[in-house]
């Protein structure tokens, strides 16, 4: 199966998720490091040791989402070159991916409470914080499966 | 392949397949043959499906 024409498409993808991906790194963890309040005073210099926490993971969960992203692109465009369309050890990236999202989800959806406000009792759970890792969860096992159905194909002579 | 004199290269030539497949059936990695497959291999080798394919049990 010819495969030139997909390898450019996720290449294309990869490049723009790069581009992005530093965009947002540096608009929003930028942002949130260096919110100013109202008197003029970066908020960090007040920030309590659990506030420092939750900034930081934040910016973690964030980076670390970004990288599994990464590895997955890299690993289906080595395996898309190969004329592989699913390789089977690219799955279990889809489920960290996925555990990530929730962690990172949940940050996201809060810090501005926690570092504007410090208001720990205003923890809000939305719909994606669960609903995309199910997703992610769903779509990394039914991944497994394109992986064995492909491999069987490739190994039928 | 050694009654008829054949090479694994020769033979990959004569019956349409890539070295790489034919080695992978010879070496028992393959996890399905085609009906054509086996009858290009059957034609080149001049003998039965039962000459060249063995059941084990897993």
């Amino acid at each position: 199966m010819k495969t030139t024409k997909y390898y450019k498409q996720m290449k294309a993808v990869m490049i723009f998720t790069v581009i992005m991906s530093l965009f947002w790194l540096y608009w929003t963890i930028g942002r949130t490091f260096n919110t100013i309040s109202d008197d003029g005073v970066p908020l960090r210099d007040g920030y309590e040791v659990w506030q420092i926490g939750f900034v930081a993971s934040y910016s973690i969960f964030a980076i670390a989402l970004m990288v599994v992203q990464f590895i997955f692109l890299i690993k289906q465009m080595k395996s898309i070159k190969n004329g592989m369309l699913f390789d089977k050890s690219s799955a279990k990236y889809l489920i960290i991916w996925g555990v990530l999202w929730l962690f990172y989800d949940f940050c996201s959806g809060n810090v501005g409470q926690m570092i504007i406000n410090g208001a720990f009792n205003e923890i809000v759970i939305h719909g994606t914080t669960i609903g995309f890792p199910v997703i992610a969860i769903t779509f990394a096992i039914l991944y497994k499966m394109a992986a064995n159905v492909a491999e069987e194909n490739n190994l039928t002579i | 392949m050694a009654k008829r004199k054949m090479s694994l290269g020769e033979l990959s030539e004569k019956v349409g397949l890539t070295l790489a497949n034919l080695s992978i059936l010879k070496t028992g990695k393959a996890k399905a043959v085609r009906f054509s497959t086996l009858d290009a291999i059957c034609k080149v080798l001049d003998c039965q499906p039962g000459d060249i394919l063995e059941y084990r049990e897993d």
